[in-house]
């Protein structure tokens, strides 16, 4: 990981397309402005952790899923 | 787009259709091919499991979200559906992971991240919705859908 300071209102340029800029600093949270090519996906860790963490769980009780079973209950 | 979900194409899922996943998905990032099997003898039946092409142990059971929610509409940047080749909501098909509850009569729904698929380019991808109410653990109560 590459560790870097800034203060407020500093930049950051990552690859030749993204621009991270430090807008505001206040009780322990950053607020951060992001310009990047609307490909490139920006998105909360802590969602994709979750959402790892939950297909993870969901292919491990595939097995022990008995998929007629299931079925039946659904339709009933 | 905005994608009102359908369900499954019988054509399409048929059990030995292949969809490429060129960046798998979240937590399986090497599993790129995926096939949906249809487990149980009911065609109506409305599960299947997505299972890798790469190792068979790895397989997801999955729901149209239609199935369990009458107004599943979904916002997603066309810009992520150019990246699994889907130019028009006719060519989309959304399915969503199912996986267990502690109470056996029901199950949870990941509704946040769903599962979406090109049917014209047999390819696919797992996104999520950040920004919508939607729940990763949706709960479904068996029996009381028709």
């Amino acid at each position: 990981m590459l560790v870097l300071t800034r203060k407020l209102n500093q930049s950051l340029q990552i690859g030749e397309n993204i621009q991270l800029t430090i807008l505001e600093v206040q009780n322990g949270s950053v607020k951060i402005g992001i310009k990047a090519p609307r490909n490139i996906r920006i998105m909360r860790q802590e969602i994709i952790d979750q959402v790892t963490e939950i297909n993870l769980n969901s292919s491990l009780n595939a097995k022990n899923i008995d998929l007629n079973a299931l079925a039946k209950k659904f339709s009933k | 787009m905005t994608i009102n979900t359908k369900t499954y194409p019988e054509q399409i899922f048929s059990d030995d259709t292949v969809f490429t996943f060129n960046n798998g998905i979240y937590g399986f990032e090497n599993h790129h091919q995926f096939g949906f099997v249809n487990q149980t003898d009911d065609v109506n039946n409305p599960f299947r499991l997505m299972v890798s092409v790469t190792d068979p142990n790895v397989s997801f059971v999955v729901i149209p979200p239609t199935s369990i929610h009458d107004n599943y509409e979904i916002k997603i940047d066309d810009v992520e559906l150019h990246d699994i080749g889907v130019y028009d909501d006719t060519d989309v098909v959304v399915v969503c992971i199912v996986s267990l509850a502690n109470d056996s009569n029901s199950i949870y729904v990941n509704l946040k991240s769903p599962i979406v698929l090109s049917l014209s380019e047999k390819r696919g991808k797992q996104i999520i919705l950040d920004n919508s109410p939607y729940e990763i653990r949706h709960l479904v109560e068996l029996g009381n859908n028709d």
